[in-house]
């Protein structure tokens, strides 16, 4: 048994001061607010430090683009087919990516892991702990969210090739068609004896019967309201990605969508659909009382600095506890598996991360990390 | 909250027939509720004395915000040339709703546009109607098609069909034939499902018409053709030649859309253009709205359109038709909009003169009762 004492405790909620975490077999068994030591523990001194939940990222492309490696070595975007929803990610995902350990070593214990944003659908999406190994042994969830995109991404690799999609109106119409054709193979499994199984509608139908959300790339403000449109017509969940432009359709998000997953925000606008790119937007749709995850989308922006841009969300006013739930708990949710990982409570698995200043000051250092109980830092 | 807007005093054009003074025109809850001589109570007036009022402005074949402006190609959502026939793509799905083009046409009374996919495709996809503050009005308010030089153009240089006329008039004809043998089998077998052929089932069942590009007579009596052998409703848009056919178009009783009429001849196909096509579609008796096809020219060309119209022999009464009413009725809004009446949507404009002179500003633009523009003096964009 492990027991961590004293210090800033964020449990995914709120600050508990001078408590104590009790770890063993790998959860979190119990948490109390107040010092309690027992002999036989492995006493940690945590005074003066930040304990956190292992930080999340609900959208990463880790090991599909290797750090460091060449053309090669990308496994992110299926650019041949513009609808590969029978496409997993986590069959792509290298366990020698560097980036895994810089993220680990900085406390992000868990990431989504998904197929780019080439493809109007690109396929599934798998929650993994960053551990050493191979990511299939890591798998928290394997089935978390079917990507979809809109905009100009999947407009600029089909259009020149003078495939479809060329425009948006192709985009949606793809996904659409997609999406008719799996709910009626769907139909016709229930009733008919003469059934082929197809490979891409057994993937949809997961996303028809509400296995997991739809994970739909959209910058644009157009974009967010084509995606909110077509989940109307079909009933599947949504979570919006990036959600550059969010703040100017927020009524229409709320109440709509599990959560929006804002990000990155750290570079410059680089094409006309991510021109609203700010920090100020995670605070904007929190403030509504949607569900806000912060994201790198490693490796466009590094995984490891995750806690400075939801620091530079509570500089641009996201309220402090919002923003960290936002690296925390909320991606957690939004991945559906806030039963396991992003936050300190008793029977959840034992992610942490010990800072030795607060997660938002610059300097703050990752001192301790764990994975399931076992320390990795 | 109750809002009663009263419009005081001015030259109210109804478009129901007559010319109304110094009345008083009364909205509640985003429609015109009457016509009287007094100011009710609690009413916020707008003081049109002087002044003049017409219906909101309509433009029936637009691409606004699906060509955004001041964007680029990653603005351009208009033309799938990917496939020659994509019924099943919506315009809906293209639109920037935030595109500058929305805020230009208010602020030149334009209150309701119709926005379609481009010409580069046989069967382009669905058209959608809104008001220019963001109502989607009817959706799908038809299917585009499109003949003549641009899918020809578009295919040849990729070595495709269709690279003549020929083969425009047979994929179209195809797509036709092709969902006539769906809606058969689909009695059948119910889980039959495919898009593009459901999407041209609704012209079978008359639920929306054929929005067909043509400029050249040809086309326009391909076009014509064509939907008379399938029995679907048809509408032709552009009609550049339109007056070759007037009296064709008139006895098939086939609305166009005109326009726009204030460019260069930059294609063979716009060789004979001329401002008079509008008097002799009003001479002969056919159903005609102006059109910008925005932003192929600005939105205020609308406006401009008339004015031109009318150096031509264009009566002052349908030009004032052909940029209201009649739009409406093409669209089949116009039991909503188009005019100033008891019951219709509150889309009204109130200008410093006539609206068919050029020079006339538009001073007020009101949408479903709500002020969506106010002029306040010219506005310098030098930076």
């Amino acid at each position: 048994m492990k027991i961590l004492v004293g210090g800033m405790i964020f449990t995914g909620k709120e600050f508990i001061e001078g408590g104590a975490i009790y770890i063993e077999n790998g959860k979190i068994i119990k948490v109390l607010k107040r010092k309690y030591l027992r002999k036989e523990a492995e006493i940690i001194d945590c005074s003066g430090k930040y304990i956190l939940p292992g930080l999340i990222d609900a959208h990463t492309h880790i090991g599909l683009y290797e750090e460091g490696a060449g053309r090669d070595y990308t496994d992110g975007n299926e650019m041949t087919k513009p609808v590969t929803p029978h496409l997993y990610a986590i069959d792509a995902v290298s366990p020698h990516d560097v980036a895994i350990k810089k993220a680990r070593e900085n406390g992000v214990t868990s990431v989504f892991v998904t197929p780019g944003s080439a493809n109007p659908i690109g396929g599934i999406g798998s929650v993994i702990k960053l551990k050493d190994g191979l990511p299939h042994k890591n798998v928290v969830k394997k089935e978390a969210g079917m990507k979809f995109a809109f905009g100009e991404n999947p407009k600029f690799v089909y259009g020149p090739q003078k495939k479809m999609p060329m425009t948006r109106m192709a985009i949606a119409a793809l996904i659409r068609e997609s999406l008719y054709k799996a709910k009626y193979y769907g139909e016709k499994k229930k009733r008919k004896r003469d059934f082929e199984t197809d490979v891409e509608m057994e993937a949809l139908l997961k996303l028809l019967r509400r296995e997991f959300p739809a994970r739909a790339h959209a910058h644009r403000h157009d974009d967010i309201m084509t995606a909110l449109r077509i989940k109307e017509e079909f009933g599947f969940d949504l979570v919006i990605e990036h959600c550059t432009s969010g703040a100017k359709v927020k009524d229409h998000l709320k109440g709509k969508v599990i959560g929006c997953v804002v990000g990155p925000a750290f570079g410059v606008s680089t094409k006309p659909e991510s021109r609203d790119i700010s920090f100020e937007t995670p605070g904007i749709l929190a403030k509504e009382g949607i569900l806000v995850a912060i994201t790198s989308d490693h490796p466009v922006t590094p995984l490891k600095y995750l806690n400075i841009y939801a620091a530079m969300a509570f500089k641009e006013g996201m309220e402090e506890i919002e923003a960290l739930k936002a690296i925390t708990i909320n991606p957690a949710k939004i991945l559906g598996v806030e039963k396991r990982i992003g936050s300190i409570e008793k029977g959840k698995d034992a992610d942490i991360v010990v800072f030795n200043r607060h997660p938002f000051d610059l300097l703050a250092r990752a001192e301790m990390v764990f994975i399931d109980g076992e320390r990795v830092k | 909250m109750e809002r009663i807007i009263a419009i005081k005093g001015g030259t109210v054009y109804t478009m129901e027939g007559k010319v109304l003074k110094d009345k008083v025109i009364v909205i509640k809850d985003g429609k015109i509720k009457e016509i009287i001589n007094n100011i009710p109570e609690n009413a916020k007036v707008i003081d049109a004395q002087g002044k003049f009022i017409y219906p909101g402005l309509i433009d029936i074949h637009t691409h606004t915000g699906l060509w955004e402006e001041g964007i680029g190609r990653e603005g351009y959502d208009g033309n799938e040339y990917t496939d020659p026939v994509t019924p099943h793509l919506r315009a809906l799905d293209g639109i920037n709703f935030l595109d500058r083009g929305f805020e230009e046409a208010k602020a030149n009374g334009i209150t309701t546009v119709n926005i379609m996919p481009g010409s580069a495709n046989v069967i382009g996809g669905q058209g959608v109607a809104v008001k220019t503050a963001g109502e989607i009005l009817l959706n799908p308010s038809g299917i585009k098609m499109a003949l003549g030089e641009n899918p020809r153009r578009v295919y040849r240089a990729q070595n495709r069909m269709p690279s003549t006329r020929m083969g425009s008039a047979f994929l179209m004809r195809k797509a036709l034939i092709e969902t006539q043998n769906y809606m058969k089998k689909k009695e059948k077998d119910k889980y039959l499902f495919d898009l593009k052929y459901e999407a041209l089932s609704g012209l079978f069942e008359g639920k929306y018409p054929a929005r067909i590009h043509a400029h050249r007579q040809d086309d326009i009596v391909t076009a014509i053709r064509i939907m008379e052998e399938f029995n679907i409703k048809a509408v032709i848009e552009h009609s550049t030649e339109g007056h070759f056919v007037a009296d064709f178009l008139s006895k098939k009783g086939i609305p166009c859309a005109l326009g726009p009429i204030i460019t260069t001849r930059v294609k063979q196909e716009l060789k004979f253009r001329t401002p008079e096509t509008a008097k002799v579609y009003e001479e002969k008796g056919v159903l005609f709205a102006f059109t910008t096809d925005y932003p192929v020219i600005p939105i205020y060309g609308l406006q401009l359109s008339t004015s031109i119209a009318l150096q031509y022999g264009l009566s002052r009464e349908t030009a004032l038709k052909a940029i209201t009413i009649n739009g409406a009725k093409i669209l089949g809004l116009d039991k909503r909009i188009g005019s100033i009446k008891e019951g219709k949507d509150a889309d009204i404009i109130i200008t410093d003169g006539d609206i068919l002179e050029p020079v006339t500003k538009i001073l007020y633009t009101l949408i479903n009762g709500e002020i969506v523009y106010e002029y306040k003096g010219p506005e310098s964009l030098l930076m």
